[in-house]
C-alpha cells in the first residue's frame, strides 16, 4: 500500500501543483504541468538534501510553486487549440504511457547505470538524508559518480522515503513510465501551435522506438532530454511577451538531471543572444536555469566532487594523433546510430528531408543541434577514459537530446507559412492560431 | 519472441489505424516525410513494448523487485543468497564478495550489482566484517556463518 502511496504523491502531487503553472489546451496543461511538477519536486527534494531535509526541502518548494504558480504562468491561447492530428496523437501517448505504467508495476530498476548510479545515489539520499553519506563519499562507490547533477535521484528518494522501504523500486519504473507520458502530452500539443507537420515530426521523436525503450531503462538521459527538448520548444512556440519561467524550470531540469544538461541548456539559449527578437526571452530564461542550478554548482565545487565531463577532457588530455584518428571512429558511430532504423526509425531522414524539402532552416535551431552533436563529439575524441567502452555503450543514448533539437528545427520549418515566405507547402494549420512569422531571425 | 511478433503486428496496425486519415491530406511532400516518420516510429514501437512485456515477464519469473539486469544477462546471484546476506549483515558491519571471476572489483557487475542490493552496508574489500563467496568455496580454517551449496558467508 505504501509504494503505491508513494508513487501517487511523487507523480499526482507535482501534477496538481504544476497544473497552476499552465493555461491552455488540456493536454498541454496536464503534460507541461507535470513536467513542471517533477522538476519542482525534484529540485525541492535536491535543495532539502543540500541541509539535511529531503522531504521538508520538496515541501515547501511545492508549496512556493503552487503559490507563484498563477503570476508566473506559461499561457497558450484557446482551451480548445489542438488540432485533430494533435488530438490522435494525444490519445497515442495515453495509450503507450498506460502500457508503459502496466509494464512499470511490474519492473525494478532495469539496467546497468539505473542502479549503478541514479537509484543507488536515491537509495543513499533516503538512507541519510543528504549528500554525505559513503556513496558520495567513499571511494568505493567512485562508479556513482557524486558529481552527477542529482535531480532524477532526488524525484527517486522521495519515493523510496515515502514507501519506507528500498527493497521494491516500481514507484521508481512508474514515475518514469508518467515523465514519459508528459513529455509526450507537452511536446505534441505545443506542436500544434507550429501546424500538422509539426506536431508528426514531434511524434516521430516521443514514439522513436529507443526513446521508450530506454525510458525505463532507469537512465537518466531521456529524462534530461524531455525536460531539455519541452523547455526549449516552450521558448520558441511559447507568446511573445508571455512568462518565460516554465521554460526555464524546464531548462533548469535538465540541467540538473545530467552533466551534459547544463551545457545542452546553454546551447538552447546562446544562438538566441543573436536574435534581436528572442534576446530578451532568452536572458529570462537563462536567469530562471541558473538560479535552478547554482546551489548544486556550488555544492559540487565546494564538496570538491569531480566532473567526470571536464576531467576526461583535462586530467589527461589524449595527444593530437589520437584525437585525429577519433574523428573518423565518432563520426561514423554518431551517424550509424542517428540513421539505426530499429532505434530511432526514420526520425533523422524524416527531419533532414523535411527540412531540405521546405529550405527553412532555422539558424538558431541549427545551431543548437548541430552544438549538442559537436559537443559529444568533442566529449569523444578527447576522452582520457576507454574509448571503445564509452562510444559501444552511450552513443545511442547520448543521442536522444541532440534528436529532440532536430525534431523542433524540422517542426519551425514546417510551421504555417509567413507572408513573407513563398507558399507551395501546406501550412496545415491545426489551431487557428498561427504563430507569428519570425522570417526575419533567419535571414 | 510471441511478445515481439504480437507488438511488432500490433504497432504496424496502430501505425496504419492512426495515421491513414492523415494520408488523404494533399499537403506536400515536406508533410508526407514527417507523416513517414511517425508512421515508422509508431509501428517499430509495437516491437519494442513487446521487447519490454518480454524483459518484464522475465523480471516477474526470477522474482526481481529491487534491480533488474540488462537484456541477455542473468542475475549475478541468487535471491536466496542475497536474503541470507541481508539478514546476516549487521548495521555497522562491511562485506566484500568473492566469485569465480574474482574479488570485488574483479568482477564488477556482480560487485555493483550487490552493492545497489545490500545497502546501505557499505563494501570494505581490504578489511570486511562479511565476506561472502558465491559459487567458489571459502578458504580453509575461516569462521562460516552459513554454508550452501552455491554460497557461504563468513566472518
Amino acid at each position: 500500500m505504501r509504494p503505491l502511496a508513494a508513487t501517487l504523491a511523487t507523480t499526482g502531487l507535482p501534477l496538481f501543483v504544476g497544473l497552476r503553472w499552465v493555461a491552455g489546451p488540456r493536454a498541454l496543461r496536464f503534460g507541461m504541468g507535470g513536467l513542471l511538477g517533477v522538476a519542482f519536486l525534484g529540485i525541492g527534494a535536491l535543495l532539502g538534501g543540500l541541509v539535511g531535509a529531503v522531504l521538508p526541502g520538496a515541501a515547501l518548494v511545492l508549496t512556493l510553486a503552487y503559490v507563484l504558480g498563477p503570476r508566473w504562468r506559461f499561457v497558450l491561447d484557446g482551451e480548445d487549440a489542438v488540432g485533430p492530428t494533435a488530438r490522435r496523437l494525444v490519445v497515442a501517448v495515453l495509450v503507450v504511457g498506460a502500457a508503459l505504467l502496466l509494464l512499470a508495476v511490474w519492473r525494478p530498476v532495469a539496467w546497468w547505470d539505473g542502479w549503478m548510479i541514479w537509484s543507488l545515489k536515491a537509495k543513499a539520499l533516503a538512507a541519510t538524508g543528504d549528500f554525505s553519506g559513503p556513496v558520495f563519499t567513499n571511494p568505493v562507490y567512485g562508479t556513482s559518480h557524486p558529481d552527477y547533477p542529482p535531480l532524477l535521484s532526488c524525484w527517486q528518494a522521495v519515493a523510496y522515503l515515502l514507501q519506507g522501504t528500498s527493497e521494491v523500486s516500481w514507484p521508481l519504473q512508474v514515475q518514469l513510465a508518467f515523465l514519459w507520458t508528459m513529455g509526450g502530452l507537452t511536446l505534441v500539443s505545443l506542436a500544434s501551435r507550429w501546424g500538422t507537420g509539426a506536431v508528426l515530426i514531434f511524434g516521430a521523436w516521443v514514439f522513436a522506438p529507443h526513446l521508450v525503450r530506454q525510458m525505463l531503462s532507469g537512465y537518466a538521459d531521456v529524462p534530461m532530454a524531455m525536460f531539455l527538448v519541452a523547455g526549449a520548444a516552450a521558448l520558441w512556440i511559447g507568446p511573445r511577451g508571455g512568462s518565460m519561467a516554465p521554460a526555464g524550470v524546464l531548462l533548469g531540469a535538465g540541467a540538473l538531471t545530467k552533466n551534459e544538461g547544463l551545457p545542452l541548456a546553454l546551447l538552447v539559449l546562446i544562438p538566441l543572444l543573436f536574435s534581436a527578437e528572442f534576446r530578451s526571452r532568452a536572458l529570462r530564461v537563462g536567469a530562471v536555469l541558473i538560479v535552478a542550478y547554482l546551489p548544486w554548482g556550488i555544492f559540487v565545487r565546494v564538496r570538491g566532487f569531480a566532473n567526470d565531463l571536464a576531467s576526461a577532457v583535462g586530467d589527461d588530455p589524449v595527444g593530437p594523433g589520437t584525437i585525429l584518428a577519433r574523428v573518423p571512429v565518432v563520426a561514423f558511430e554518431l551517424s550509424r546510430e542517428l540513421l539505426w532504423p530499429l532505434r530511432w526509425a526514420l526520425l533523422t531522414l524524416a527531419c533532414v528531408a523535411v527540412i531540405a524539402l521546405t529550405r527553412r532552416v532555422c539558424a538558431p535551431l541549427a545551431a543548437t543541434t548541430l552544438g549538442s552533436l559537436g559537443l559529444f563529439s568533442v566529449i569523444y575524441v578527447t576522452a582520457a577514459v576507454d574509448f571503445d567502452f564509452l562510444v559501444e555503450f552511450s552513443v545511442g543514448r547520448v543521442v536522444t537530446t541532440p534528436l529532440g533539437f532536430l525534431a523542433l528545427a524540422a517542426a519551425w520549418s514546417l510551421r504555417p507559412v509567413g507572408l513573407t515566405e513563398p507558399s507551395g507547402l501546406d501550412a496545415s494549420v491545426e489551431t487557428g492560431h498561427p504563430t507569428r512569422p519570425r522570417e526575419r531571425l533567419l535571414r | 519472441m510471441v511478445l515481439w511478433v504480437i507488438g511488432g503486428v500490433a504497432g504496424l496496425v496502430s501505425a496504419v489505424l492512426l495515421l491513414r486519415p492523415l494520408l488523404a491530406r494533399s499537403a506536400g511532400r515536406p508533410y508526407l516525410a514527417a507523416l513517414a516518420g511517425t508512421a515508422a516510429s509508431v509501428a517499430l514501437l509495437g516491437a519494442t513494448l513487446g521487447l519490454m512485456a518480454q524483459e518484464t515477464v522475465n523480471y516477474v519469473q526470477l522474482g526481481l523487485t529491487e534491480a533488474g539486469i540488462p537484456r541477455n544477462r542473468n542475475p549475478p546471484f541468487s535471491e536466496e543468497f542475497v536474503a541470507a546476506a541481508e539478514a546476516a549483515i549487521g548495521p555497522a558491519d562491511t562485506w566484500a564478495v568473492t566469485t569465480p571471476d574474482g574479488r570485488c572489483y574483479d568482477d564488477r557487475y556482480a560487485f555493483i550489482w550487490l552493492s545497489f542490493r545490500l545497502h546501505p552496508a557499505v563494501p570494505r574489500c581490504d578489511a570486511p566484517d562479511l565476506e561472502f563467496f558465491f559459487g567458489v568455496s571459502p578458504p580453509a580454517g575461516v569462521d562460516v556463518l552459513e554454508q550452501t551449496d552455491t554460497y557461504a558467508i563468513v566472518r
